[in-house]
């Protein structure tokens, strides 16, 4: 007679299990397949193949019946949501998906659907350097980083190649140089502000930000179905050019042709399963979206790559007779020292010279500042620094206070505007232990797992550092003439800069943090964490480049371990 | 509006359409013109004329806010864009403008008008006018020279390269 419950356990057993599918997921799922593993993806939302499931890639807007605006029966259940355009709602999450209590106000922009927010994300991939790792334990803070950029420096340069950075070789020590392809041109009213600022301020250096578009693909790129980008910037719609990294154009493809990837669409992870005999993890309880059973999947590595935060609740969630508190949670930091980047202050000024040159086409990226402040040494009342994102250029402009015959020829025929040059601050957040996420006690979402309580805000030296970039960006721009200059502090509440981090944190010791230096749990060593949850300390660089390279060599380190025994 | 209604109007406001030059017709295109209307034909007409006048067509073929069917896109992001509320408001100041004889004077009117109402009406009316304009096909592809995925950015080109 045949066993039922063993074959069906056995058809639910693979050699690895990852836990999302964004650009962490994605990594984690190529190179599990590519060393031979079979894997299985969970990915809590929809299926999202490249290509096909991207409805507005690369329409004008005249194809838009409402030109942009969501309708009122869009808007209902989507209070929370953003991407809320005509263009961009298929990725905007329904309220009723993940509610969650906000002890402080707090932006959480999800991804909920294959490839995550690889597709939706702004594609800046800048290196950090020891400036970075060793900001902790230099200033004072979190805990040390068991890991300096030796340790990254070839991770980085693994997933550069695969992924395709567009940027230049600065040569500068606090941005470590990247495998570049040639980058966007910068325009010239950006080049002109770096001209000014090699007079002004000899430590400020305004760069061509580094960007995962390829711009002159190689055939590792081909092999992947990708080519180069033609500078439509309506990234966040999909690409059908393959010209930015996601893991839907990128490695989620590239592990399903190893044949050794599965991907599950509508599973939302309810928790990690710990056998508290064997004294390890066992597999991924699962809520099918759909008909909203529980399937549990098993195998002896996971990977869980579920977005900051949800990687913070499914831990929290992850409760056994061993593990009360959450899975590896006996210090009872699992869920603290959440942290993200200060992006509150924006500035923008106008240029009156250079009227007889403009731009042409569009450019998918911008300039940037790498930090420049407590660089090598503390030189002001605040810890931390910030880099700061430059773009600009000149916008065709009308004179539409008129009517009739005059505002159809003022519209047809515009004029260029002065050159205009925006920046946006992206600081560092210094990581408190009161900055948490943890479980409410009785409320759920729709499939009975526990509402998340997030309790973060802006501290001092935040405060400090909006203040700090206020005027030196208004400096900036009037020594290099600039007019009309506003910078100013949008107030904006934690989480806008969609880069939270930490919560399972990265150290030596297991009292004080979750994971060590190879990402695994402390306490449970087939259990790794690759996401932003892992993150020590947030430094001010976009932080996905830095997840990719730490996933990438985290899974060789599991690989290996596995081979060995030891987990 | 019941659907019933729609439909009837729809069937009102198809007959309105033929009669438009076939100038005007071949220019209009995509879902916007199979929206089922929630506006009177009496209401329509307003809006036509409203768009109209603040965008007419020019003395050389240049085009309107008619032509690229601005009014049809007024029509559908009023419908399905707006709250019951404001949309009863915007049929209201339809109704209270005058088309008749001269619609521009009565917009002027509207313009500057001490009525919170009015004021609103004819910003949203001249608003939405210049979107529907300036994001149209014609008006992008012919003179805004609009490219779907240019292939390039050049930072630093001479102004008389643009045109």
């Amino acid at each position: 007679m045949p066993d039922h419950q063993t074959d069906s356990a056995t058809s639910r057993t693979y050699d690895a299990i990852v836990i999302g599918s964004g650009a962490s997921g994605g990594w984690a799922a190529k190179e599990l397949c590519d060393k031979g593993l079979k894997t299985l993806v969970l990915e809590r939302g929809r299926e999202v193949q490249h290509i096909r499931d991207y409805p507005n890639a690369s329409k004008p807007p005249w194809f838009f019946p409402h030109r942009g605006t969501v309708t009122v029966e869009e808007k209902k259940n989507h209070a929370q949501s953003r991407f809320m355009t005509e263009e961009t709602y298929n990725w905007a999450l329904p309220d009723d998906e993940q509610p969650f209590i906000q002890e402080k106000p707090f932006r959480w922009v999800r991804g909920y659907h294959m490839g995550g927010k690889s597709l939706l994300w702004a594609r800046q991939t800048q290196r950090w350097s020891d400036l970075d790792f060793e900001g902790p334990a230099r200033d004072g803070f979190a805990v040390d980083w068991p890991i300096r950029y030796k340790d990254l420096q070839t991770w980085y340069s693994y997933v550069e190649r695969f992924a395709g950075i567009a940027g230049n070789r600065d040569g500068l020590p606090e941005l470590p140089d990247s495998e570049v392809m040639p980058g966007f041109e910068q325009s010239c009213i950006e080049l002109h502000l770096k001209d000014s600022l090699r007079e002004h301020f000899p430590d400020r250096h305004l760069i061509q930000a580094r960007c995962a578009h390829l711009t002159d693909p190689q055939p590792i790129h081909v092999q992947q179905g990708r080519s180069k980008c033609q500078n439509q910037t309506m990234c966040n719609r999909g690409c059908i050019f393959g010209a930015y990294f996601s893991s839907n154009a990128s490695t989620l493809p590239w592990a399903m042709k190893t044949g050794n990837c599965t991907i599950r669409p509508w599973s939302v992870v309810h928790s990690v399963i710990f056998d508290d005999v064997k004294g390890k993890a066992t597999g991924v309880r699962v809520i099918d979206a759909t008909s909203k059973e529980t399937i549990e999947f098993h195998a002896p590595l996971i990977f869980v790559n579920a977005s900051t935060l949800n990687t913070n609740a499914i831990l929290l969630n992850s409760k056994s007779r061993r593990f009360p508190a959450g899975l590896g949670n006996d210090n009872g930091l699992l869920g603290k020292f959440i942290s993200w980047h200060n992006y509150r202050g924006k500035g923008g000024a106008e240029f009156e010279g250079l009227t007889d040159r403009t731009t042409d086409g569009r450019n998918p990226s911008n300039s940037y500042i790498p930090r420049f402040r407590n660089l090598f040494r503390r030189d002001t009342n605040f810890l931390r620094g910030y880099a700061i994102g430059i773009g600009g250029g000149r916008s065709p402009w009308s004179d539409t206070s008129v009517t009739g015959d005059r505002l159809r020829e003022n519209l047809l025929h515009p004029r260029l505007g002065n050159w205009y040059l925006s920046s946006w601050m992206m600081g560092e957040c210094v990581p408190v232990e009161s900055n948490h996420v943890r479980l409410h006690p009785a409320l759920t979402d729709k499939y009975g797992i526990p509402q998340l309580i997030v309790s973060c805000d802006w501290s001092e030296n935040d405060e400090k550092m909006v203040q700090d970039y206020i005027a030196q960006m208004t400096d900036m721009y009037e020594k290099a003439g600039f007019v009309n200059i506003h910078v100013t502090d949008t107030h904006s509440p934690p989480g806008s800069d969609i880069h939270e981090m930490g919560g399972v944190r990265m150290g030596w010791d297991p009292k004080t943090s979750l994971v060590n230096r190879w990402n695994q749990l402390h306490l449970c060593k087939n259990v790794f964490v690759t996401d932003g949850a892992c993150m020590t300390s947030t430094s001010c660089q976009n932080p996905t480049l830095t997840y990719m390279a730490l996933t990438a060599r985290a899974v060789d380190h599991a690989v290996e371990e596995r081979k060995k025994g030891n987990i | 509006m019941n659907r019933r209604d729609a439909v009837i109007q729809l069937a009102v406001a198809s007959g309105a359409w033929i009669s438009l030059p076939f100038w005007m017709v071949a220019c209009r295109m995509s879902d916007t013109d199979r929206h089922l209307s929630g506006f009177s034909p009496h209401e329509q007409q307003t809006l036509a004329a409203i768009v109209d006048a603040i965008i007419p067509a020019g003395p050389h073929h240049e085009p309107g806010a008619l032509a690229v069917g601005v009014d049809k896109y007024l029509q559908k992001l009023i419908d399905d864009c707006f709250e019951p509320a404001a949309r009863d408001g915007v049929k209201r100041q339809l109704q209270a403008v005058q088309p008749a004889p001269d619609i521009a004077a009565s917009l002027q009117r509207f313009s500057v008008s001490a009525d919170k109402d009015q004021k609103e009406f004819f910003d949203l009316m001249k608003r939405e006018t210049i979107r529907g304009f300036n994001t149209s096909q014609q008006v992008m592809t012919d003179y805004l020279h609009y490219k779907i995925a240019p292939g390039h950015y050049y930072g630093n080109v001479p102004v008389k390269s643009q045109a």
